[in-house]
């Protein structure tokens, strides 16, 4: 399976001091949890060593990934064929759910996730069509932990969004 | 035959839930597959826009 190509390459990243960490977010994150739905790219969340500089430059990931063979294709770098866009923490919503993301293993490939509350938090926040169909989704799954959701839009000033994404859902039903 | 809202939505409440309990690899199998899917679409797409269009003048 090519995602678990990205998963181990991830991995090598951590384990060669590219980033100190990662995890996968966007609709492959959100598989982990609830349905699959079509995709074209991987979002991968990332926190590395800015002490060096103000700004947040993606370079380094860029050179490592591309001497052990990804392609660069516009704002994605093409790893296992799949476009993988690496995103910089530039929340303190993100920031959070790379602190608390989950390890997880699969086929025996070890990977971070974000939690799906923290996915859920951010799919509010972002607001396109496409992220308040994934957050009925995840409110649905089952194994969705509404409290550690709540305290996330509270402590991220998303109580607003949250208000009005609930009479939407109410003007649905 | 019968249509029934209810009996629909209820059916596809019942598909989300056991797609939800799928095991993630199975999962993760899907999503490649739907891209996959995805992708074979676009190119067909891309294929028919390119095709030479007649020219009515000749």
């Amino acid at each position: 399976m090519a995602l678990l190509a990205i998963f181990a390459e991830l991995e090598a990243a951590v384990a060669d001091g590219i980033v100190e960490r990662y995890a996968v977010g966007g609709a492959v994150g959100a598989t982990f949890y609830i349905e699959p739905a079509a995709t074209q790219h991987v979002d991968v969340f990332v926190v590395f060593d800015q002490a060096a500089s103000r700004l947040v430059s993606l370079a380094p990931i860029y050179d490592y990934f591309t001497k052990r063979g990804a392609v660069v294709q516009n704002e994605h770098l093409v790893i296992a064929e799949w476009p993988v866009q690496f995103l910089p923490a530039a929340t303190p919503l993100v920031d959070d759910a790379l602190v608390h993301a989950v390890r997880m293993t699969v086929d025996g490939q070890a990977v971070a996730v974000l939690s799906q509350e923290h996915l859920a938090a951010i799919a509010l926040e972002t607001g396109r069509m496409k992220d308040k169909i994934r957050l009925s989704q995840f409110l649905a799954s089952g194994t969705f932990e509404r409290l550690r959701f709540d305290s996330l839009t509270e402590r991220f000033g998303l109580t607003e969004k949250w208000a009005r994404f609930v009479a939407l859902m109410e003007d649905q039903t | 035959m019968k249509f029934s809202m209810d009996e629909a939505l209820r059916m596809k409440r019942a598909s989300r839930v056991a797609m939800t309990a799928t095991p993630i690899a199975e999962k993760l199998r899907i999503l490649e597959r739907l891209r996959e899917r995805d992708r074979a679409i676009r190119r067909a797409v891309i294929a028919l826009d390119q095709r030479p269009t007649r020219d009515a003048s000749a």
